[in-house]
């Protein structure tokens, strides 16, 4: 299930990556809307965001369905570490926090299953 | 008159309420239809690669995403995006639902606490960006500028009516 995984949390990123392309594209001032959507940066977005649909549909060969939202929230930590480094955004002690929240989730969600009592089956 | 401007004003916040009700419900329908793609992807997944099931659930995929690309879009013009990023991690619920009903996926007891600790962070992550994000209070401009809108409107209705 690992190599699976790794997949499926590579799409996320490769998607975040998309999103800051398309970011910075936005920031740029342009003469016309075609050339808002018809330029290198935000075709390359967008065919990475194509490209992900395709990773995360391979990595559910190897992973159940309700893994998919999980994984998808570290997409959370990706736009944060962007946000910081590229864009020079603020990182605040409450988003830190949250942002370990989300990681503690993570991983009682996946590791928790090999915890006796923890992994008791609900439904 | 002064009647009249009060009960146009209940009038008003009324149907604001209502707006936002209608909002939330659509947004929540959206992230349901959101997370039915994961069901077309898994389904793809498991056909063979460029058989008919697997352009039919791949295609469907990708029309949903289209759907809710453009949705979502005019979702985030009437609503914060705080508030709508907030929303999104219900979408964690939907991925358990959906694996349950269609895949038949076995729930634990740590996949549920995992996942209210995860859904609690970004609603936090959430809350954390609205204090520095422009963007939220311009969509709340926005709700207000439409409420004023309403509002203006009835008030020049009213104003014909008492003429």
């Amino acid at each position: 299930m690992a190599p699976y995984v790794i997949l499926y949390l590579s799409s996320v990123f490769i998607a975040a990556i998309s999103q800051v392309l398309l970011k910075k594209e936005a920031m740029k001032p342009h003469k016309s809307v075609i050339q808002e959507y018809l330029n290198p940066l935000v075709v390359i977005a967008y065919t990475f965001f194509l490209g992900t649909t395709i990773l995360s549909m391979l990595a559910y060969k190897g992973i159940p369905l309700n893994l998919g939202p999980i994984l998808e929230t570290t997409s959370y930590l990706y736009i944060t570490v962007f946000g910081v480094t590229i864009f020079k955004e603020k990182l605040t002690k409450q988003k830190t926090f949250a942002l370990l929240m989300i990681i503690t989730g993570i991983a009682v969600y996946t590791v928790g299953d090999m915890i006796p009592g923890l992994n008791m089956v609900l439904i | 008159m002064k009647q009249n401007t009060i009960q146009n004003e209940m009038i008003t916040k009324s149907q604001t309420k209502s707006q936002k009700v209608k909002l939330y419900i659509v947004l929540h329908l959206l992230l349901m239809m959101f997370s039915v793609m994961g069901i077309c992807s898994k389904t793809a997944a498991n056909q063979e690669f460029m058989s008919f099931p697997f352009i039919f659930y791949y295609g469907l995929m990708l029309a949903i995403l289209a759907v809710y690309a453009v949705a979502w879009q005019q979702i985030i013009k009437r609503l914060p995006l705080t508030t709508a990023f907030a929303n999104k991690a219900v979408t964690v619920v939907w991925g358990m639902v959906w694996g349950v009903v269609a895949f038949r996926e076995q729930i634990s007891l740590n996949k549920v606490i995992g996942s209210v600790i995860i859904i609690l962070g970004i609603v936090l992550y959430s809350k954390a960006g609205e204090s520095e994000s422009p963007q939220a209070e311009e969509a709340e401009t926005q709700l207000e500028d439409t409420t004023a809108d309403v509002r203006s409107m009835q008030t020049g209705e009213s104003e014909k009516e008492a003429r």
